[in-house]
C-alpha cells in the first residue's frame, strides 16, 4: 500500500511538473535526440599528408541537455571557438522561421540580457533589458547603440552628454578626455598587430639583401611613440607577446642605418629605388593613423636613399589587389578573432594564403599547420618558434607595432571596462543610476545576425543579445562557461560533451535546449540547409572551426 | 524630351559601377575573401555573367520597378529609398526654406544699400558660410551649441535625429492601420521617416520637440551653401530691376524707397531667384551627403556615397537612377513654372 | 553719337574698381598670389619635411611658436603638424596646389564645356539636342557623387581628382556658352559677315566666342571657390591629394579629427580656403556687375 501510495504520489509529481513546463514554454513538443549529419555521410576532410584537417565530424543531442561533439582532429582552441559571437546559440523554431523570411538579420532572438526593441538603420540600434535573464540581470533598462565613423565628433557626443561611452578614443583627444572630471578613459591592451609587406615576386624584394635593408632602416620604435595609442607596443614579433606563444623565437632586427645602406649597395642599388607603397586609409585597431605613419615610413626609408611613393587606395581595391599579389609594398593590419598565435599568422603565412607576399615560405606553412593542431605544449611552443625564425629570416614582413585603443566613459558609469577583444559587456554597467546607457561604436552592423557578419561592432551589439555554450569572461579573455554549465573533451581530445544549462529562456519565450544547440550549428555548418541563410550567406568565421558540410550547395545562388 | 535622359542615366550609372574597380565580394569581406567565398558569392548575385546580359537583366528589372536587393545589407532597394529618402528631403527642404529666407534679406540689403559698407560686409557674410567647408562649419557649430553651450537653454544635440533610444512610432502603427500593406503603406511609411510630419501625425509634441532640435544645425550648416548663391542672385537681379524705366516712374510718383522695391522691384526680381533655388537642389544634395556624415543623419546621400565605398553595385545604381530622375522631374517643374511666371521666356523659347 | 571716352574694357575695369566688394576681394586675391610665388621666401621649412629626429625639441601638432610673442627655440608661426611638419610652409605651399587646382580644373571644364555648348548653340538641329541630352545626363548627377565615382574608378590622386571635379563641372560653361551663342547668332554682325562669305567656323570661333565670353569668365571665377571645396570635400572622403601633398583641402579633409585637440592643424588651412573662396566669388560678382550692360548706371 505504502508503495502505490509513494508511486501515485511521484507519478502525479511528474505529471504535474510535466504540465507546467508544458504551458510555460513554447517547445510544447516532446524532445527528439538528433544526430547530424546522417549515417554515411563523412564530414571529415583530408588534407594533402593524409591526415584529417580540423573541424567537425558529428553533432547530435543525447537528451534534453546534453550535446556531444565529435571532431576530425583534436582541437586545442575548442572551447575559445564555442565562445565566438558568430556560434552562438538561437531557438531552433525561430531559426527554421527567421531565415526563411529574412527576419533573422534585424530580428534577433537570443538569451542575453538584453533584447532588441527597435532599430533605426544608421542612427541608433535600442536594446531593452531582459527581465527573464537567466543569470544576473542587467544594470542599465535600455542600452542604445549609435555609430559614428568620426573620432572628433564620437568626441562630441561624449562631451555633449549625449553618450555614455565611445569606442577608440583618437590618440590625439586621449589628454582632453583623461583630464576632464567628467570623463575616464578605460585602456585596451595592445592586440593589434601593424606591418609592411614585401613582395618577393615583384623586382626589388625579389632579393633578400634589399629587404633586409629595408627592414634595418625601419625604426619601429619611433613610429609607435609618435603615433599610436597610449598603451601601444612596439613589435619584435607578428604576434603580441600578450598572446601565448606569440614571443617564440628570435625578435626582430634592430635598427643599423649604415648596414641597411651596405646591403643596398651589394644588392646594386647604391643610390636607393624608387617604390610605391600602398595602404588603406581606415583607421582600426591595428593602424591608428594610416597617412601619418605611412608618411613616416616613407621619411625613414628616405634616409637610406629609398624613394617611397605613397598610394592611398580604398578598401575593395586594396583587398583585391594584395589578395591577387600585384602590390611591390604595402602596410596593413591584423585584428585578432581569437586571441591564439594561430589566428594571428595563419591568414598570412599558412598553407594555401593568397600570394600577397609572393612565393609562399613553406617552413611557415609547415610549421603552422602543425602548431594548429597540438594542444598548448612545449612542442606547440616549439612550432611557433619555428614559424617566427623563419618569418625573421625570409623578410617578407616587417613588423611595425602593437596597437592599443581606449574607451571613453563618463566618470559616474560604474562597472565601465575594457575588452581586450573589443567585446564590452554592458550588462554589468549601470550609467550613473539614469538607467540609460548610450555607446557610440565605429561601423554600424549590416545586420544582427552575427553568424553571417565579421566586424567587431557587430559582434558587440549580438553578444549583448545572444549568447553561446561558452563565452569570454568580461574584461577577459578566457572562456567560461554560458549557456553550457561545461564540456568535457575525451582523453583522446576528439569527442566533446556538452551539459546545457536548465530554464534558460529566449526573447521569444522558447526555452533553450539541445534540439536548439544542434540546429544552431547545423545551420552554420551545412550548405544545403534551409537554414543556412545570413546577410551573404558566406558564414565567413565557420572556417576557423571546421570545413563546410555539402560544399557544392555553398555556391548555388539563392 | 526627357526619356533620352533618363536612358542615359541608367546606361551611365551601370557603367559607372561596372568600372569601379575591386568587386562587392572583397569590400564585403575584406582580408578574408577566398576564391571560394566570392565565386559562391558573384555566382549568387549573377556578376558572373557577361556584361550584356548583366545589362539586359538590369534594364528589365528597373522597367517592372524592381531595382534589386541590397548587397551589403539583404534588404530591397526600394526599401532603403522609403527609408533615407524622406530624411534627405526634409533635410534640404528646410535647409533651402532657411537660405532662400535669410537669402533674400540680405540679397535685398546688399542691393538697396549698393557699394557702401553694409553691401560689402552683408556680402562677406553671406559668401563666408559657404567657403568654410561644410564638415569643419557642421563641426564647429556642433562643437559650440553641444559642448560649450552644454547645461544653458540654447544647448543642441550635436548629431543624429532623435535623442539616444528614442525610435519614434511608424504613422501606419500609430494610426492602427499596422496590417496595411501595398502602396499606400509605402507612402505612409515615406512620410513616417520625416521626423516633423512624423511627430505631427503621431500627435506626439516630445517628439516634435527633439526632432526639431536635431534638425537646426544641421539645416543650418546645409544652408550655408545655397543661402550665398542666392543673396547674390537676389543682389544683382534686384540692382537690375531697380534700373529699370517703370521703376524710375514709381520713385517719379513719389512712392517711398521702401514701397518701391517691396511692392514693384522685389517681384520680378525674384523671377531668376526661382530659377537659381532650382539649381541649387544638385549642389544641396552634395551637401547633404557631407552633412548627413557629421551629424549622423541616415539620408540618401550618405547612402549612395557609403554604396559606393562598399561596392555595393545595386544600390549605386537603383539610389542613383531615383535620385537623378527625381532631380530631372524637379527641374523640368521648375522649367515650367519659370515659363509661366515669365511670360517673356515663353515668347523666346 | 557721342565719342566713346574710353575702350570698353576700361570702362569695365573701372566699373569693376569702383564695387567695394570686388575691391576686398582682389585684395585678398593678391595676397594669395603674393602666398603663393613667395612661398619658398618666407617659409624657412619644406612642406614635406618631416622633422622627427631632425630638429630637437620638435613633438606632433605642437602649436605655433613666434619668437616675437616670446616663444623660444625654432619658429613655427603656424606650429607642428601630425607627421611634425611646419603648418605655415605647407599653407603657404598649398596657396600654389589650390590655386593651381581652382584654374586647371575650372579651365578644363571651361575649354570643353565651352566648345560642346558653343558647337550645340550654333548648329542647332540634332547635334544641339543630342549634346544637350547628354550634359542633361551629367548634370541628373549630384556633382559629388559623380566625382566620388569618377575618382573611384580612375584612382586617386590630386591630377585625378581635378579631372573628376573637371568632368563633372564641364555642362554648367557648356549651357551658359550655349546660351549666350543663341542670344548672338541671330545678330546683324552675324549675317553681315555671311554676307561677306566667311565660313561658318570663322563666324563662330572668331565673331562669336569673344562676345560670349564674359559669362563664361564670370561663371568660371565663381567656380573656382568651389572647385576648391571640391577637393577638400573628396578628401574629407579619402579621396583626395595623397599625403604628404601640402594642399589645403587634403590638410583639413585628412586632419579634421584634429580639431579639437590639435586647432591649427586645421584652422590655418581652414582660414586660407575660406579667403580664397571668398576672393574669388568676391571678384566674380564684381565682374558680373562691371560687365554687365544693364548694371551701367
Amino acid at each position: 500500500m505504502r508503495t502505490n501510495l509513494v508511486a501515485t504520489a511521484l507519478i502525479t509529481a511528474l505529471l504535474a511538473a510535466g504540465c507546467a513546463s508544458a504551458s510555460s514554454s513554447v517547445n510544447t513538443l516532446p524532445f527528439e535526440a538528433k544526430s547530424y549529419p546522417a549515417e554515411g555521410v563523412a564530414a571529415c576532410v583530408k588534407a594533402d599528408d593524409g591526415t584529417l584537417q580540423q573541424g567537425l565530424s558529428k553533432i547530435e543531442s543525447i537528451d534534453e541537455s546534453t550535446v556531444v561533439f565529435t571532431l576530425c582532429a583534436p582541437d586545442p582552441a575548442f572551447l575559445q571557438k564555442l565562445s565566438f559571437v558568430p556560434f552562438t546559440i538561437d531557438d531552433s523554431g525561430y531559426l527554421q522561421s527567421a531565415t526563411a523570411d529574412g527576419s533573422i538579420l534585424d530580428q534577433p532572438n537570443g538569451t542575453g540580457p538584453f533584447k532588441l526593441t527597435g532599430w533605426a538603420k544608421e542612427e541608433q540600434i535600442v536594446l531593452g533589458r531582459n527581465d527573464k535573464y537567466w543569470g544576473e540581470k542587467a544594470k542599465a533598462e535600455t542600452l542604445t547603440f549609435l555609430f559614428q565613423g568620426d573620432s572628433a565628433a564620437r568626441l562630441l557626443l561624449l562631451q555633449s552628454g549625449a553618450a555614455d561611452g565611445i569606442d577608440n578614443v583618437a590618440e590625439s583627444d586621449y589628454t582632453s578626455v583623461s583630464q576632464d572630471p567628467d570623463l575616464k578613459t578605460y585602456s585596451r591592451a595592445a592586440l593589434g598587430s601593424l606591418f609592411i609587406g614585401l613582395n618577393t615576386s615583384l623586382a626589388p624584394f625579389d632579393d633578400l639583401r634589399v629587404r633586409k635593408a629595408i627592414a634595418l632602416a625601419i625604426d619601429s620604435q619611433r613610429i609607435v611613440d609618435n603615433f599610436f595609442p597610449t598603451g601601444s607596443e612596439k613589435a619584435d614579433y607578428f604576434t603580441p607577446c600578450s598572446v601565448k606563444y606569440g614571443c617564440e623565437g628570435e625578435p626582430w632586427y634592430q635598427k643599423d642605418l649604415v648596414a641597411a645602406k651596405q646591403l643596398l649597395a651589394d644588392a646594386g642599388y647604391p643610390n636607393g629605388f624608387e617604390v610605391t607603397l600602398s595602404y588603406r586609409d581606415t583607421v582600426r585597431l591595428s593602424n591608428p593613423a594610416p597617412n601619418e605613419i605611412a608618411a613616416d615610413v616613407q621619411a625613414q626609408l628616405a634616409e637610406v636613399g629609398v624613394k617611397v611613393k605613397l598610394e592611398v587606395l580604398e578598401s575593395a581595391t586594396f583587398y583585391a589587389e594584395t589578395g591577387a599579389g600585384r602590390l611591390p609594398m604595402f602596410i596593413s593590419g591584423w585584428v585578432p578573432d581569437f586571441l591564439d598565435t594561430s589566428n594571428y599568422l595563419n591568414l598570412y603565412f599558412g598553407k594555401g594564403a593568397a600570394p600577397r607576399f609572393g612565393e609562399p615560405v613553406p617552413a611557415v606553412g609547415e610549421a603552422l599547420a602543425q602548431a594548429s593542431v597540438t594542444y598548448d605544449s612545449p612542442e606547440r611552443a616549439a612550432m611557433f618558434a619555428q614559424a617566427n625564425n623563419a618569418l625573421r629570416d625570409a623578410i617578407i614582413m616587417v613588423p611595425l607595432g602593437h596597437g592599443a585603443s581606449n574607451l571613453g566613459f563618463k566618470s559616474d558609469v560604474t562597472g565601465a571596462h575594457a575588452s581586450p577583444i573589443a567585446d564590452e559587456n554592458f550588462a554589468v554597467m549601470d550609467p550613473g543610476g539614469r538607467g540609460k546607457l548610450v555607446f557610440v561604436g565605429s561601423v554600424e552592423p549590416a545586420s544582427l545576425f552575427c553568424a553571417d557578419e565579421g566586424d567587431n561592432d557587430a559582434f558587440r551589439v549580438c553578444s549583448q543579445i545572444s549568447e553561446g555554450l561558452y563565452g569570454i569572461k568580461t574584461g577577459g579573455t578566457e572562456p567560461e562557461p554560458v549557456l553550457a554549465t561545461g564540456c568535457t573533451p575525451s582523453k583522446d581530445k576528439l569527442t566533446w560533451t556538452c551539459t546545457i544549462r536548465k530554464d534558460v529562456m529566449f526573447h521569444n519565450g522558447a526555452s533553450l535546449d539541445a534540439t536548439d544547440v544542434v540546429d544552431s550549428f547545423v545551420a552554420r555548418w551545412d550548405c544545403a540547409s534551409p537554414m543556412h541563410k545570413g546577410r551573404t550567406s558566406v558564414f565567413q568565421y565557420w572556417p576557423f572551426f571546421s570545413g563546410f558540410l555539402n560544399p557544392e550547395s555553398c555556391t548555388q545562388p539563392s | 524630351m526627357s526619356l533620352p535622359v533618363i536612358f542615359g542615366i541608367l546606361v551611365a550609372v551601370f557603367v559607372i559601377t561596372r568600372l569601379l574597380p575591386g568587386d562587392p565580394c572583397r569590400a564585403l569581406l575584406g582580408e578574408k575573401a577566398t576564391e571560394v567565398a566570392c565565386a559562391a558569392f558573384n555566382s549568387r548575385y549573377g556578376f558572373d555573367q557577361p556584361i550584356p546580359i548583366q545589362f539586359l537583366k538590369y534594364l528589365q528589372q528597373v522597367l517592372t520597378g524592381d531595382l534589386g536587393d541590397s548587397i551589403r545589407f539583404g534588404v530591397p532597394v526600394t526599401q532603403l529609398i522609403v527609408d533615407r529618402l524622406p530624411t534627405t528631403i526634409e533635410l534640404t527642404a528646410i535647409s533651402l526654406t532657411i537660405a532662400t529666407f535669410f537669402g533674400i534679406k540680405l540679397g535685398v540689403r546688399a542691393a538697396t544699400k549698393r557699394n557702401s559698407r553694409t553691401d560689402v560686409s552683408t556680402m562677406i557674410f553671406a559668401n563666408l558660410g559657404v567657403s568654410i567647408p561644410v564638415f569643419v562649419l557642421g563641426l564647429l557649430l556642433a562643437y559650440f551649441f553641444a559642448v560649450v553651450l552644454k547645461g544653458t537653454p540654447i544647448a543642441l544635440p550635436p548629431a543624429n535625429r532623435y535623442t539616444a533610444g528614442v525610435i519614434p512610432t511608424e504613422i501606419a502603427v500609430a494610426w492602427g492601420l499596422a496590417g496595411l500593406q501595398g502602396p499606400l503603406r509605402g507612402l505612409l511609411d515615406f512620410i513616417s521617416n520625416m521626423a516633423i510630419p512624423n511627430a505631427i501625425l503621431t500627435l506626439n509634441p516630445g517628439n516634435l520637440v527633439d526632432a526639431v532640435k536635431h534638425l537646426i544645425l544641421p539645416s543650418v550648416a546645409l544652408a550655408t551653401i545655397p543661402m550665398a548663391v542666392i543673396a547674390r542672385i537676389t543682389r544683382s537681379s534686384l540692382l537690375d530691376v531697380l534700373g529699370s524705366d517703370y521703376i524710375r516712374t514709381a520713385r517719379a510718383k513719389g512712392l517711398s524707397e521702401r514701397e518701391v522695391v517691396s511692392k514693384h522691384a522685389l517681384r520680378n526680381a525674384l523671377l531668376p531667384v526661382a530659377t537659381v533655388v532650382g539649381l541649387s537642389l544638385g549642389g544641396l544634395l552634395s551637401g547633404a551627403v557631407l552633412t548627413e556624415t557629421i551629424f549622423g543623419f541616415a539620408g540618401i546621400g550618405r547612402t549612395i556615397s557609403d554604396a559606393i565605398t562598399a561596392r555595393d553595385y545595386v544600390v549605386v545604381q537603383g539610389v542613383t537612377v531615383i535620385v537623378s530622375v527625381g532631380y530631372v522631374v524637379v527641374n523640368l517643374i521648375v522649367d515650367i513654372s519659370y515659363a509661366y511666371l515669365d511670360p517673356r521666356v515663353r515668347i523666346n523659347s | 553719337m557721342s565719342v566713346q571716352a574710353q575702350t570698353p574694357f576700361r570702362r569695365a575695369l573701372r566699373s569693376f574698381l569702383e564695387q567695394r566688394t570686388a575691391r576686398v576681394g582682389l585684395t585678398l586675391l593678391l595676397i594669395l598670389i603674393t602666398a603663393a610665388l613667395g612661398a619658398d621666401v618666407f617659409a624657412s621649412y619644406s612642406p614635406i619635411d618631416v622633422l622627427i629626429d631632425k630638429e630637437p625639441g620638435a613633438i606632433r601638432l605642437a602649436g605655433p611658436c613666434i619668437n616675437a610673442l616670446g616663444c623660444e627655440g625654432p619658429q613655427h608661426i603656424f606650429g607642428l603638424d601630425n607627421n611634425v611638419r611646419d603648418v605655415f610652409a605647407r599653407v603657404l605651399h598649398g596657396a600654389r596646389l589650390s590655386l593651381q587646382v581652382g584654374f586647371l580644373t575650372v579651365g578644363f571644364a571651361i575649354v570643353l564645356g565651352s566648345l560642346i555648348g558653343a558647337v550645340s548653340g550654333f548648329v542647332g538641329g540634332w547635334v544641339d539636342n543630342l549634346f544637350m541630352r547628354i550634359m542633361d545626363v551629367l548634370l541628373a548627377f549630384p556633382s559629388l557623387l559623380l566625382a566620388i565615382a569618377i575618382v573611384t574608378v580612375i584612382g586617386p590622386g590630386l591630377i585625378n581628382t581635378q579631372l573628376a571635379i573637371g568632368i563633372v563641372a564641364i555642362p554648367i560653361y557648356a549651357r551658359v556658352m550655349r546660351a549666350s551663342v543663341l542670344g548672338l547668332r541671330d545678330r546683324e554682325f552675324v549675317s553681315a559677315s555671311r554676307a561677306l562669305g566667311a565660313s561658318e567656323a570663322s563666324i563662330l570661333f572668331r565673331k562669336i566666342l569673344p562676345n560670349a565670353l564674359t559669362p563664361i569668365i564670370v561663371q568660371g571665377t565663381l567656380g573656382i571657390g568651389g572647385a576648391i571645396l571640391d577637393v577638400a570635400a573628396l578628401s574629407f572622403l579619402g579621396l583626395g591629394a595623397q599625403p604628404p601633398t601640402a594642399e589645403w583641402g587634403s590638410m583639413i579633409g585628412a586632419d579634421r579629427n584634429l580639431l579639437f585637440s590639435s586647432p591649427h592643424v586645421v584652422v590655418f588651412p581652414g582660414i586660407a580656403i575660406t579667403m580664397t573662396v571668398l576672393a574669388f566669388n568676391l571678384v566674380g560678382d564684381g565682374l558680373r556687375d562691371a560687365l554687365d550692360p544693364r548694371l551701367q548706371r
